[in-house]
Parts: C-alpha cells; sequence; structure tokens
C-alpha cells in the first residue's frame, strides 16, 4: 500500500519527531520575526482552524528543543536562552469550573488557584525531568533553596512527604497531591454543591515565582526564559480568560507567554481587576496568522510550496530532487477555453442539435415579445465552430436588451466585433477595444456557464488553484491534497511519481475537501447551524449571479457592505462566520465616494468555491443592501422571504431584465 | 475484572409479561413504541415517567399513566437532585428493587444514576435496554435535534487529570449514528490518540453498515488513527461493551504509558451503560473522564418498532468504593 504524504492533516497529530520533520519556516523573515519565545512581551498567535499555530507553538516547546539539539535538552536550553512549556488548555477541562452550585466569584478563584497548582507542577516536573535525564550533578544545596523558595510562595503551610528524600521529588509530589486534592474537591461539588477549598496562592504566585526561583537558586537556569505555551486558548471562558489576560497585565521576567487561540477564542482582554483591561502594543502583541500570509502573497505560495516538498521528501517521492515544479503533477485539461468548450459541446449535444444556450434565448425572445425578431437574432449569435463566442454574442445581446436598446440593429454590430474577435483581430475603434477587453474578462464565467448548461463539472485544477483555495490555511491545503491523492490512488494512478493527477482525481478531492471544509468549520450552539444556513444562501446566491444572463461581475464570490441597517441576528452571524473563516474579510475595505462611510468587502472562503460552482479568482465583488444582507444573514428571515429578495436582485441579470420592484423590499420580518 | 460474570436476558417483544416485578420502575418518556410499550408491560410497585427537557414536550402531551416527574434541568446532576428529592429516594431501603429503562433517558443522566445509587449505598440495580426493529430513516436518522452546545465532562465521571503529556492521552469513542457528535468530541480532544468501537453485532444486521458509514463522515476530525484502532463490542450488551474496553485499555497501557483517558460513549444506551460501569469499577478517582457533546433538544422517535428487550443486573458494589 502507497502512503498518502498528505494523511495527517494536523499537527496534533504529529509526533515531536514528525513536527521536527515537517516543519517549514515562513519565507521572508520568518517565524521568529512573529513570534520570539525569549520576547517579554506576550503574545497572542490566532487564526483560523488550519492555520499553523500549533505547529508553530510545538517547534518552540522543549522536546523539539532537545530534536534540534542532538537529543541535548541542557545545550538546547543554553543555546536558544528559553525553555518552551507548552501545554493545550483543553488539558484543564474547564467547564468543570461553573455551576455546581457555587458563583461565578467562587469558580474564578478556584480556576485560578487550580491553574497556579497546574503550571507549578509542569514547570517543576520539568526541572526534575531534566536533571534526571541530563544526569545533572547538581549541588543539593541549590536545590534546596530552590525547593525552599517555591515552599514559600505558598500561603498555606507546605508539608512535604516525610518518606520522600529527594527535594524535588518531594516538590513535584506535594503539587500533584495538591492538584489531586482540588481535582475531587471541584468534580464532587456537582453532586454535594459543597466546595470547601483553601486558596493558597494568589494569581501569578507560582506561575511567575517558580520560573523566577529557579532562574535565582538553579545555575543551570540563570538567564533563561520561561515561556508558557498555552494553545487551544479557545476552550478557557471569558471569566477564565479574565485570569490569564491578568498574568499577561502583570507579566514579571523571566516568565513570558505565548498563546495560540482560533479567530473566535480571544474572548476578552479584560483582566481580574474590574475595568482593567489589556491593550494591544502595551500588554501584548497580537499575531494574524492569515493576515501575515495574505500579506505577502507570493512568500505563502512559497510557503505552500516548500510545505509540500517536504512531505514528498519524506515519503522519498521527491529525494535529491534540487529543482521542482509542482504544477506538472497535476494534469491540466488540454486546449485553450475555447478549444475545450468547442470540444465538449461536440460530445454533450447530438449532431444538429441547438445547444441549451441558444434554445433559452429563443424561448426567452418568444416569451417576451421579440418572436418576430428571434430567427433573425439567433442567427446573429450563432458561432457554430466556437460555442464561447456564441456565448459572448449572446451575453452582448442581454445587456443591449437589458439597456432597452434596439436589438436587431445591436446584434448585428455585434456579430461583426465578435468575428474579428475571432479572426484575431480588433478594430480600431473603442468600442472594438472595449468588446475585446470584455470578452478576456468573461471567458471564464462563459465557459463555466457552458460547463453547467451540458452538465459537466465545474474545473478546479492545479496547484495554483490548490493555492488560492485554502484561503491562507495552510491546512486547508493539506486536505486538498489528501483527498486528491487519496483519489488519484484510488483510480490506479501514481501520483507525484508518474503522469501526473488526474483531472477526474482533482476534481473529486477538491469536491470532498471542500465539503469536508464547510461541515468542519461549523460552530458550536444555535449560531453553528444558524452561520451554515446562511453561507449556503449566500453562496446560492453567488451561483446564481454567475450563471444569470448578464452577470454584473465576473467572478463574483465577495461582498460589501457598510453594515449600517444590519440587524443585531445578522450581524452576529455574519461575525460568527468571519469567526470560523467561513468568510474572509478583506483588508482594506473601501470608503465609499459619496457618503465617505467604510465599505467592509467580505469574501466568501474559496474553500467553498467548489461547493457553489463558484470561481477562485477575487475580482468581482457585489455590494448589497442592508435588506440584501438581512435576507441572507439573520436567521429570522424566512426562505419565502429571500426568496422575494433574490428574484429582485436576479431580474436585473436575467432576460427579461424586469427592474426591482421596490414595493417587494423592506418585508423581510412577517 | 470479569465483567462476563454479570448476568443479564433477554426477552422477546411478545413475551414482555415474563419480565420479573420492581418495586420502582423509572423510564424516561418520549414518542418510541420501544419505550411505551415496555412502560406498559412492566410489573412494578411503582411506576415512573422522567420527562427530560430536551425533548421539548408540553404538558398536554404528557401521558395520563404512571407518576410523572417533569424535570426542568438539562445538567445532570441537577436533574437527578431534584428527582431524588421529590421522590425521597435517600430515604428507599436500600433493598428496594430499582429497574430503569434506559432506552428514554439522556445517556450523562443514565451513567450517573449509576454512580448516585451507588453513592448512597444502593447495591443492585436493574437496567433494560428496547432493540427497535429499525432507525426511522436509516443511517440518516437525526438523534439530536438542534445544534451541539458543548462539549464537557459528564457530572461524576470527572477525573484527576495530569498535566498534559501530549502523546499519551487517549480518547475512546463509541461511535454511533451521528457523525456531528463523534466530530465535536474529537475536535474536543483533538490532540488524544483515538480509538472508535463499534457495536458488532449491532442491534439489527443492518445497523453495523449504517453506523460505518455515518462514523466515515467524522473522519478528518479523528485525525490519523493508529493501526488497531477499532474496537468491536455487541451494542446491546453493556457487560461485554466493559469488558472490551477493560481487556483493549489494559493492552494499551501494557504498551505504552498513557497519562490521560477520556471515554465517549455516542452509541446505544447499553453500551453507555457499559461505559459507566466499566469508569466506575476501574477509572473512578483515576485521570479518566467521561465527555459527552451535549445538545439541546433531542429527537422524540427515533425507531419504528421493538424486537425484544435486554435485562442487565448491575451489582453496584463491584464499583470502586466513593471517594472522600
Amino acid at each position: 500500500m502507497v502512503n498518502n504524504p498528505f494523511e495527517v492533516t494536523k499537527a496534533v497529530d504529529f509526533t515531536d519527531a514528525q513536527i521536527a520533520a515537517t516543519w517549514v519556516d515562513l519565507p521572508g523573515g520568518g517565524f521568529s520575526h512573529l513570534a520570539d519565545p525569549r520576547s517579554p512581551m506576550p503574545r497572542f498567535l490566532v487564526g483560523g482552524k488550519g492555520g499553523g499555530r500549533t505547529h508553530l507553538l510545538r517547534y518552540f516547546s522543549h522536546p523539539l528543543q532537545r530534536l534540534r539539539h542532538n537529543g541535548n535538552l541542557l545545550a538546547a536550553i543554553q543555546k536558544e536562552g528559553y525553555v518552551g512549556l507548552y501545554f493545550l488548555c483543553g488539558g484543564l477541562n474547564s467547564s468543570r469550573f461553573a455551576k455546581k452550585g457555587q458563583s461565578a466569584d467562587t469558580w474564578e478563584a478556584i480556576f485560578s488557584y487550580y491553574t497556579e497548582i497546574w503550571f507549578g507542577r509542569l514547570t517543576v516536573n520539568f526541572i526534575e525531568e531534566l536533571f534526571e535525564e541530563a544526569a545533572l550533578d547538581v549541588k543539593s544545596a541549590e536545590v534546596e533553596s530552590f525547593v525552599n523558595a517555591v515552599a514559600e510562595l505558598f500561603d498555606v503551610p507546605v508539608v512535604f512527604p516525610p518518606e520522600e528524600r529527594n527535594g524535588l521529588l518531594a516538590l513535584s509530589k506535594y503539587f500533584h497531591s495538591t492538584q489531586r486534592q482540588l481535582d475531587l474537591a471541584i468534580n464532587n461539588a456537582a453532586l454535594t454543591h459543597e466546595l470547601d477549598i483553601k486558596i493558597g496562592a494568589s494569581p501569578g504566585r507560582l506561575v511567575f515565582g517558580v520560573p523566577a526561583a529557579a532562574a535565582r537558586n538553579l545555575s543551570t537556569f540563570s538567564g533563561v526564559v520561561f515561556a508558557y505555551l498555552l494553545d487551544e486558548y479557545e476552550n478557557l471562558t471569558i471569566e477564565q480568560q479574565h485570569y490569564v489576560n491578568t498574568l499577561i497585565r502583570e507579566k514579571r521576567r523571566p516568565t513570558t507567554f505565548l498563546v495560540g487561540s482560533r479567530l473566535y477564542g480571544l474572548r476578552t482582554h479584560e483582566t481580574l481587576s474590574a475595568g482593567e483591561r489589556n491593550r494591544q502594543g502595551s500588554e501584548y502583541d497580537l499575531v494574524v496568522l492569515e493576515s501575515t500570509y495574505r500579506s505577502e502573497v507570493h512568500d505563502y505560495k512559497t510557503f505552500c510550496a516548500n510545505i509540500v516538498k517536504k512531505r514528498l521528501e519524506r515519503e522519498s517521492r521527491h529525494g535529491g530532487q534540487s529543482s521542482w515544479n509542482l504544477e506538472a503533477y497535476f494534469q491540466e485539461p488540454v486546449g485553450s477555453l475555447e478549444e475545450r468548450a468547442a470540444l465538449h459541446t461536440r460530445e454533450k449535444l447530438a449532431a444538429g442539435a441547438q445547444p441549451p444556450w441558444l434554445e433559452q434565448l429563443q424561448k426567452q425572445l418568444q416569451d417576451s415579445g421579440f418572436g418576430t425578431d428571434a430567427p433573425e437574432l439567433l442567427e446573429q449569435v450563432r458561432f457554430p465552430g466556437s460555442p464561447l463566442h456564441e456565448k459572448f454574442a449572446i451575453l452582448l445581446l442581454y445587456r443591449s436588451w437589458a439597456d432597452g436598446k434596439d436589438l436587431r440593429r445591436e446584434a448585428a454590430e455585434n456579430r461583426h466585433e465578435v468575428e474579428l474577435l475571432l479572426e484575431g483581430s480588433t478594430g480600431d475603434s473603442n468600442s472594438s477595444e472595449k468588446i475585446s477587453t470584455a470578452y478576456k474578462h468573461q471567458r471564464k464565467d462563459l465557459y463555466a456557464q457552458i460547463l453547467k448548461s451540458l452538465g459537466l463539472p465545474q474545473e478546479y485544477f492545479g496547484f495554483d488553484d490548490f493555492v488560492l483555495m485554502s484561503g491562507f490555511l495552510p491546512r486547508n491545503l493539506i486536505v486538498l491534497l489528501k483527498q486528491i491523492t487519496r483519489w488519484s490512488l484510488f483510480l490506479g494512478e501514481q501520483p507525484f511519481a508518474g503522469e501526473g493527477i488526474s483531472l477526474k482525481a482533482q476534481h473529486e478531492g477538491v469536491r470532498e475537501a471542500s465539503a469536508w471544509f464547510f461541515s468542519e468549520a461549523k460552530g458550536l450552539g444555535q449560531v453553528g447551524d444558524d452561520t451554515q444556513r446562511a453561507i449556503r444562501r449566500l453562496g446560492g446566491l453567488f451561483r446564481d449571479m454567475r450563471f444569470s444572463d448578464k452577470p454584473v461581475e465576473v467572478g463574483c464570490s465577495t461582498l460589501t457592505t457598510d453594515r449600517q441597517g444590519l440587524t443585531r441576528s445578522a450581524a452576529l452571524v455574519l461575525d460568527a462566520a468571519i469567526m470560523h473563516s467561513l468568510i474572509l474579510e478583506v483588508p482594506n475595505g473601501r470608503r465609499e465616494k459619496n457618503t465617505g462611510t467604510l465599505q467592509h468587502k467580505y469574501q466568501l472562503n474559496p474553500m467553498l468555491a467548489p461547493l457553489f460552482d463558484l470561481s477562485l479568482a477575487r475580482r468581482g465583488q457585489a455590494g448589497f443592501s442592508a435588506t440584501e444582507m438581512n435576507a441572507i444573514f439573520d436567521p429570522g428571515v424566512s426562505d419565502s422571504a429571500l426568496g422575494a429578495i433574490k428574484e429582485n436582485l436576479l431580474a436585473r441579470m436575467c432576460a427579461p431584465f424586469r427592474l426591482e420592484s421596490a414595493s417587494s423590499q423592506g418585508k423581510l420580518f412577517e | 475484572m470479569d465483567y462476563s460474570l454479570l448476568r443479564r436476558e433477554v426477552v422477546s417483544s411478545r413475551r414482555l409479561a415474563e419480565l420479573p416485578a420492581w418495586d420502582i420502575f423509572l423510564s424516561a418518556y418520549n414518542k418510541s413504541e420501544r419505550v411505551n410499550a415496555v412502560f406498559d408491560a412492566v410489573k412494578a410497585g411503582r411506576k415512573e415517567w422522567l420527562v427530560h427537557p430536551e425533548y421539548d414536550f408540553s404538558r398536554e402531551e404528557l401521558p395520563g399513566t404512571g407518576n410523572l416527574h417533569v424535570l426542568q434541568e438539562r445538567d445532570e446532576a441537577e436533574f437527578w437532585r431534584h428527582y431524588f428529592m421529590s421522590a425521597g429516594v435517600e430515604s428507599w431501603p436500600r433493598d428496594t428493587r430499582i429497574c430503569i429503562d434506559s432506552t428514554g433517558f439522556m445517556r450523562p443522566h443514565l451513567m450517573l444514576f449509576l454512580r448516585r445509587l451507588r453513592d448512597l449505598g444502593f447495591s443492585r440495580l436493574y437496567a433494560l435496554y428496547a432493540d427497535p426493529k429499525a432507525y426511522e430513516a436509516g443511517e440518516k436518522t437525526p438523534f439530536t435535534k438542534g445544534a451541539v452546545t458543548e462539549v464537557r465532562q459528564v457530572r461524576g465521571f470527572e477525573g484527576v487529570h495530569q498535566p498534559d503529556r501530549r502523546d499519551e492521552d487517549l480518547l475512546v469513542i463509541g461511535a454511533g449514528y451521528d457523525d456531528e457528535l463523534i466530530r465535536r468530541v474529537a475536535e474536543n480532544k483533538r490532540a488524544a490518540r483515538k480509538l472508535e468501537m463499534f457495536g458488532l453485532p449491532s442491534l439489527m444486521p443492518h445497523m453495523y453498515e449504517e453506523n460505518r458509514l455515518r462514523a466515515a463522515r467524522a473522519e478528518e476530525a479523528l485525525g490519523q488513527l493508529p493501526s488497531r484502532s477499532l474496537l468491536f463490542a455487541p451494542a446491546n450488551d453493556p457487560f461485554a461493551t466493559a469488558q472490551e474496553l477493560h481487556d483493549r485499555l489494559q493492552e494499551e497501557r501494557k504498551a505504552s504509558r498513557i497519562g490521560n483517558v477520556y471515554l465517549s460513549p455516542l452509541a446505544t444506551k447499553a453500551q453507555t451503560l457499559g461505559f459507566a460501569l466499566y469508569y466506575l469499577c476501574e477509572w473512578a478517582g483515576g485521570p479518566a473522564s467521561i465527555i459527552f457533546p451535549f445538545a439541546e433538544y433531542y429527537s422524540r422517535e427515533t425507531s419504528v418498532g421493538l424486537s425484544r428487550v435486554w435485562l442487565y443486573e448491575f451489582e453496584l458494589d463491584w464499583f470502586k468504593p466513593p471517594l472522600p
């Protein structure tokens, strides 16, 4: 059985050795520019699922430090100047710290103390293991003073097990038994409603105190930074994040923090002191990984290519090759768009049959009072040798129709221009130039329309398309390649070794990855369901626009809105969609010319493009009114109300191009 | 542990009258034929309907027979706290013959009931599980209604965990039909190594295939499953389920150090009872928890017909002693 090099899609599924082996730095300044575990300034690394946070945080953790220095952790710490203590906030099982007949204040205090113990235990265990692993002959006086210093951090008497002579082990056991007692009390409170806990250390006392005691008393840690690498921060509630924010505010050397969180996971920057709020740049730094990737698109593509290359090298499919071209691993359709359109049409239509787009035009003309002109108009747009040019001629006719122009005259003029295009020559006039430009812009969407009319799937292929689809989340790319490789293997191909992965495998893999992304990005609770519905509505609308007779925009998968007039529910759902990366906020939205209001720009995540037959190119953008935005995003708007809004919107884009009726606007809520 | 020593028997749907009589019989009301038929047939000194808020019944929809306890509490600990107080459970003689029909109960509530009875000093519990003839819409049957709102430890099954020793955590999912639940649990403990347990033999022959089809949809959330990551236990046998968990985790512990263990029973109520039994006998007070994805509402009717009824006898003094 051949291995799929993309089978593992999540950093948590990698062993430490695999994390090291698959590590790829960001081109340009590298990740150390984004996050330095030695920096005294705490930093949040946030982003969507699969942005690379866990990989990065684990890369900084001490097991990886050890691997980077040939198994010598002590040398690693001393050379790199820090020790990375990684832990998943999910391990705290934070939902235990709520309800059970206790007040929120009580839980806030207990969670703080419990986490202090957790941090302390993690740190002491690490020190103990390091000394054991390095077989260090640490002076007993050093250890004793460290243990005493830690014991003094507690506000309660610290009693060590008398049978334990090793001071570090005794301290470790003390942390263990304290945590156990806390666990039992916290867990039993659900059944008893009783919680008798004496808080033994105030917030920060152990988190800052234990590393400080180590640096002061143990020469091994002199000048070493203790970087706590907290991952899955989204698992903590608002009240629990108050505690972490307090630590961040009161940061004290040699302790520092790198915190990884999903976009929606940063719930608050307030601290335990009421009204005190941490400020970005002052108390903490914040890095949104996708924004970094987006700001250097070229580097992002190189980064993705390097990730893929590493995986292929590990599977020895690509070892030793110095120059490589990932595009070559994926088959492309043969011929130009025009040639492919002609080929598909020949294959799908019976000889002599009229293409469906001409059938449709004929019916529309007849239904709209142009029945007598129809034969002549159809003749003017007919280009049997080039269906793509035929579609373009029809589009030009639709445009004239929508503008209320003389169709017979326009059709004749347009035919002349399209004939010039077909010959490959452009006329000298302005209109010829405009038509030539319009054709260049529209041909991909027109080709997509031909595929749809012929009942063929849309085409997504090639490495560049997959990078675009990933929406600046590298994991999406890995999932795409995983599914594509699986299909390729299933079809009996030799992916990354033979003649290139077939279009069929690419198509099927893309379809599955897209469906996966849609369900994977669903958030918890009712808002998760509401967001999914809104995305279906938005994607469906973009699809209808793309396949309308006269699309107003090319490759439309982006909307603009000033957000004014959005209902509270609609705004909540829109924001949830952004937080779960179903929608990407395009930075630097523009100001509206007349009013100066900021127009936000939102792109449907390109991973969803195949699900709705959309283009991957982010070119056109639809400006939606507040009514339209509410119809899409407000869960209170019924499907029938949305249908009416949609009908009006699309009336401008579909023959016979009726103007929308103002009366049907604004009645969203029945 | 040898869970096969515990007693179970099966009664066909036509011979429900042969079931023994109990002092107290508890059942959670829903619209399923299998729940109602069993309630009507059972002989007991007192028969009690408990009504979960998750089924969202209005007063008019509730049955007129039996003692009715309409509970508002979604939290399983609060649910039982209120029921125990209103029914005066603490004053029941400890040799009271109590039987619970597990079929309609929410899984977390069902598990906690075992523990609460043991904590109070009861030594025996009888439990029924009614097999359906089929699920209403095959593998597409929706069991949860509405969104999953949180994944958390089940009250009474919260462990004493160790600071994250990443590679050593283990999550065992009793995979049911609902892939959304599997996905949520896997996501919640995404760093844990995962094992999946399937019901085999399934309740009816076609159900195993349906089960696998649904569970496959959560594949990406489960990540790369190690070889031999599947466990199998009969869908209607809690004792075989507990035995399989016992055997497999013992093997895992021999092969490598396991830090934290998370169990998540998402399949049949019979398997859920097996997970609870295994936990209470072997992990209580240890670095293990049972976790569950809680949804706001559940479907009132998911199955068609009643094929047979299983009777299980739990000896509660098998459990580890109550923790201080």
